[in-house]
């Protein structure tokens, strides 16, 4: 798996804007179609997964990854607090598929940089 | 020592706040609760798929948490790894 | 379709159970997950499925079959004596060694990688090496690597298995 294949490259580099798409697609229409925010975030987290296919390089600063993370995990707790318990779902129902549109974009991204922390923590930091 | 106090109170007064608007809400007990979702769930939160309704309006608390989960586990995971090179990016 | 599928699943999973390397294990575990997500879309419930599939059969194989490199390599050198490799020689006494020295691999959870060579022996201690094994008419012998502290177990069990036509010696290098 470390040496380097042409032929896992080519590929992946042909799926690769087909990753981001999908994953994409799935978060942003998960308030109309099956799927959401947890599952979108993990298509676009195997994205970076699969690029250590091809490239078994550190080059994501990971401390960055973990800050951003934590400030969605932030916005996760104060949309809904905001938006539901004080009652503006009731009072302004325009703002509902906004609302829904956020939560599962917050939701995904959260998603994808954790299971990416998590994979590449695993596996350049922790040697024989 | 000053600050994980006052960060401790923010999230104390964070959770007080929550707990008192949580009881002001009306609670629906109208008998079977999952008739009453798919009857309702467009027409209270515009959204077509019902699963997407019940984990962002319905039931918010457990995304919530799942959420904090993710969190806990990739704070896990850093604590195990342990490397050479990792003082200088923790 | 829907008891077909069940049926792969059970199929799949002892597959997963009995199958002797851990490789062939991460990828009967993938399909497993793929059919396992086809189940759910079965019985209506989209959301489910998506998420197994790309949890069960991309992220969490990559992630085993990462796991599974950072095994220490067991490699094994086999000296044939003759010019060049033959088919026949994966039929014969050689065969039935490497078939135990993969077993004893699979039992002290090593990843085996066994190379079959014409090479000089001198010339074999300059690559990185665990065993290397010669046949001649009076001994099989295998030497090891001086860091290799498999060695006394793997002796006693090639002794407790069916002995060769030939008695064994085992020689530790040293540096």
């Amino acid at each position: 798996m470390n040496e380097h294949s042409d032929l896992t490259s080519t590929t992946l580099g042909f799926i690769y804007p087909l990753f981001i798409i999908y994953g994409l697609y799935i978060i942003f229409n998960g308030h109309i179609s099956p799927g959401g925010g947890f599952q979108g975030g993990a298509v676009l987290s195997a994205m970076f997964i699969s690029k250590y296919l091809i490239l078994p390089l550190l080059d994501t600063p990971l401390a960055k990854i973990q800050t951003v993370e934590k400030l969605l995990l932030l916005l996760i707790v104060a949309t809904p607090i905001l938006f539901l318990l004080t009652r503006f779902n009731t009072a302004y129902a325009v703002l509902n598929t906004p609302y829904l549109i956020l939560m599962n974009t917050l939701i995904g991204f959260k998603v994808a940089c954790g299971m990416s922390v998590i994979f590449l923590r695993f596996v350049f930091y922790e040697m024989q | 020592m000053k600050r994980r106090r006052t960060i401790a109170l923010a999230i104390f007064i964070c959770f007080a706040a929550v707990f008192w608007m949580t009881r002001q809400a009306t609670l629906v007990t109208d008998a079977p609760v999952a008739a009453y979702y798919i009857e309702n769930a467009y027409h209270d939160t515009a959204s077509v798929n019902v699963v997407t309704a019940i984990y962002l309006n319905y039931r918010y608390y457990d995304t919530i948490f799942e959420a904090l989960m993710l969190l806990f586990s990739i704070i896990g995971v850093i604590y195990m790894s342990v490397h050479e090179g990792s003082e200088h990016d923790e | 379709m829907l008891n077909l599928t069940l049926l792969a699943l059970v199929v799949f999973s002892l597959f997963a159970v009995q199958t002797q390397k851990l490789r062939h294990a991460v990828i009967y575990l993938g399909a497993f997950s793929m059919s396992i997500a086809f189940v759910y879309l079965l019985y209506d419930a989209p959301d489910v499925a998506l998420a197994e599939a790309i949890i069960g059969s991309s992220l969490s194989t990559i992630l085993y079959l990462v796991a599974l490199q950072k095994y220490k390599i067991f490699t094994i050198y086999i000296c044939v004596n003759d010019k060049e490799i033959e088919d026949a020689h994966f039929f014969s006494g050689e065969k039935t060694l490497e078939r135990q020295l993969s077993k004893f691999c699979a039992r002290e959870e090593l990843e085996p990688q066994i190379i079959y060579t014409v090479e000089d022996v001198h010339k074999l201690f300059e690559h990185p090496y665990a065993i290397i094994v010669t046949f001649d008419k009076q001994y099989i012998t295998l030497y090891a690597h001086p860091e290799n502290y498999k060695m006394q177990a793997m002796e006693q069990f090639l002794l407790n298995e069916k002995p060769a036509d030939t008695p064994y010696r085992f020689i530790q290098m040293e540096d």
